[in-house]
């Protein structure tokens, strides 16, 4: 460990940003085009009155199913509502519920790997069941148990979206926690009487999250298509908020008169997940020494 | 007799997984705040009837300490009796044996077509020009990331409404079921054929196809005889993980082409918050999910007959 006293946990996290192109210029050209509307999709979250023209939820009754034209890229909906500036507006609230529900994901695998990899046999055994047993359930149908049982709502939204696919995470941050556990640095660290606690924070933990954090990208284009699944079938954000499946659910019953009203956003919706899958690959990619 | 061991193992561990499936849900119920009687009949605004409510109390036996409670709620699923969907007033094993054929069908029908499709997509590209593989991995990555309901609606805005060829919503006829199908099994298809299509190309450079070619064999006999069982193995993996799951996609592509089916049932069940009704469903998946596991496993042993021998 040359860096002396450089953190390893700032070393990944900067092998993180240096994977995501800043380090090597060579970047193909889908990657390009996705990082560009990954960009734009920021740029709508942090300041969405910039590029919507319109009040997402000011309804004009004398223009309802306008056709797409200047006034409204995207036309208006069945409220006389401009959809560019709901879809716009849909960014914020898909983006951030997106990386709150992969931040909750990824944080419950890694508690969940590490006590399994280093806690007693019991426990390690018990997490890796309950791990089993939440794999053997659909995302989708664990997620409507919880609503279910609790009702519809941010916290069970959150709950629901969180747990599932925790089992991936778990599993990489288990295996490479018993990796880490022998490796001679650990072994060195105990030696030199350090507290089990410091030598799990500062030596197996930065070193174990690596391959649970560069999944982060990628669980979060999973979670924007789930949550936008979820509020398509009902249970996300009620309907005058401007939440993309919500406003789909909705639209696509004049699929027939306004067919841009569901083309457009669905292929928007679309070209957002693509576009963080492909970012979260290439990460993936990089991480793995791979070209 | 190896197999017969692997087969009451993988049996065994899996009866274990539904086991604590239960208790999770037996638990989750437990952790609801508020009455448990009146969690189960679909929380406060349903506004159950006191009849109802005593009724719960006897069935689940909700007077009697939590490790009897526990009991009873096990042995009950155990013995396939899961209580009364109480938004449509019928037992919820009935209902599900309703309409689990439709979902079988169109399940079927999608696995089927996505593993024969990714099979021949894999078969006919691995090892082509760099131009068609990156063609075909942006496609790939497309039908794999494309939310299911998302991809339904634009093929009935595609093929119902603009081309008329396909009926919108109906269960019945087999042109209903193409475009579901299509739709279900379009994420199998981008992930599969990509996991097959790299497994083979990485056999294609074994020194016994090298052999076989040398041996004057055509490409395709090449490809199918001799490439094609090698790379079954890790494809079995990920096609095992895949059909599981479309059980759960069913719920949304059910929806979007107003099908009959479990994933509909299940969809109105949670907007019901039938409780019952959605423990139920979700118990069948989960038994499918295991199911699909042991199967996976056993057609390993078919594919590898080395695996038998170890």
């Amino acid at each position: 460990m040359s860096g002396g006293q450089t953190l390893p946990a700032f070393r990944s996290i900067l092998a993180l940003r240096g994977g995501l192109a800043v380090r090597r210029a060579q970047i193909s050209t889908g990657v390009a085009l996705a990082l560009v509307f990954v960009l734009f999709l920021l740029a709508a979250a942090l300041f969405p009155a910039y590029f919507a023209p319109a009040d997402p939820l000011a309804t004009d009754p004398r223009h309802i199913f306008a056709a797409p034209s200047a006034m409204h890229f995207l036309g208006t909906d069945e409220n006389g509502r401009d959809a560019w500036s709901r879809l716009i507006h849909g960014v914020r609230p898909s983006l951030l519920l997106g990386l709150a529900s992969a931040s909750i994901t990824i944080s419950i695998g890694v508690l969940l790997g590490l006590c399994a990899g280093l806690g007693p046999t019991l426990l390690a055994n018990l997490i890796m069941r309950l791990v089993d047993i939440l794999q053997s359930l659909p995302a989708i149908l664990l997620a409507l148990l919880i609503i279910a049982l609790w009702g519809a709502g941010n916290g069970s939204l959150l709950v629901a979206l969180g747990i599932g696919g925790v089992a991936a995470p778990a599993r990489q941050v288990r295996a490479q926690a018993l990796v880490i556990r022998h490796a001679p640095f650990v072994e060195a660290a105990r030696t030199l009487g350090l507290p089990g606690a410091l030598i799990i924070i500062r030596h197996v933990l930065p070193n174990a999250i690596k391959p649970a954090l560069v999944i982060l990208p990628i669980e979060l284009g999973w979670k924007i298509s789930f949550i936008a699944t979820l509020s398509f079938l009902g249970f996300g954000a009620a309907p005058p908020a401007p939440e993309w499946g919500t406003t789909l659910a909705i639209d696509h019953d004049y699929i027939l008169n306004a067919c841009w009203l569901t083309a457009v956003p669905a292929v928007f919706i679309t070209l957002t997940v693509i576009s963080v899958n492909t970012l979260g690959r290439e990460l993936i990619r990089r991480s793995e020494g791979r070209r | 007799m190896k197999i017969a061991r692997i087969l009451l193992w993988r049996l065994g561990t899996g009866v274990a997984v539904l086991w604590g499936t239960v208790t999770l849900i037996f638990i989750a119920i437990n952790l609801t705040p508020g009455d448990t009687a009146i969690t189960i009949l679909g929380g406060p605004d349903a506004l159950p009837t006191a009849a109802q409510i005593a009724q719960v109390r006897l069935d689940y036996g909700l007077d009697k300490p939590l490790y009897q409670q526990y009991g009873r709620f096990v042995w009950r699923i155990a013995h396939g009796d899961l209580g009364d969907s109480f938004s449509l007033h019928v037992p919820v094993t009935h209902l599900i044996a309703q309409q689990a054929g439709a979902t079988a069908t169109l399940t079927l029908s999608a696995a089927i077509f996505g593993v024969a499709a990714s099979l021949i997509l894999a078969l006919l590209t691995a090892n082509r020009t760099r131009s068609l593989t990156a063609i075909l991995t942006t496609a790939e990555l497309t039908a794999a990331s494309a939310p299911s309901f998302i991809v339904g609606l634009l093929l009935l805005l595609a093929f119902s409404f603009s081309l008329h060829l396909f009926p919108a919503s109906s269960t019945h006829g087999w042109t209903s079921i193409i475009l579901p199908t299509i739709t279900l099994s379009l994420p199998i298809i981008g992930v599969l054929s990509q996991v097959l299509r790299r497994q083979l190309e990485e056999v294609l450079e074994q020194p016994f196809i090298v052999t076989a070619r040398a041996r004057g064999l055509s490409d395709a006999a090449v490809r199918l005889r001799h490439a094609l069982r090698h790379a079954l193995i890790p494809a079995l993996t990920v096609s095992g993980l895949l059909v599981a799951g479309l059980l759960a996609s069913a719920v949304v592509v059910e929806t979007v082409f107003n099908r009959q089916g479990l994933g509909r049932l299940m969809a109105d069940a949670t907007a019901n918050r039938d409780v019952p009704l959605v423990i139920g469903i979700a118990l069948v998946a989960a038994s499918a999910n295991v199911a699909m596991n042991i199967a996976v496993d056993l057609l390993y042993v078919a594919i590898d007959p080395r695996l038998e021998e170890r």
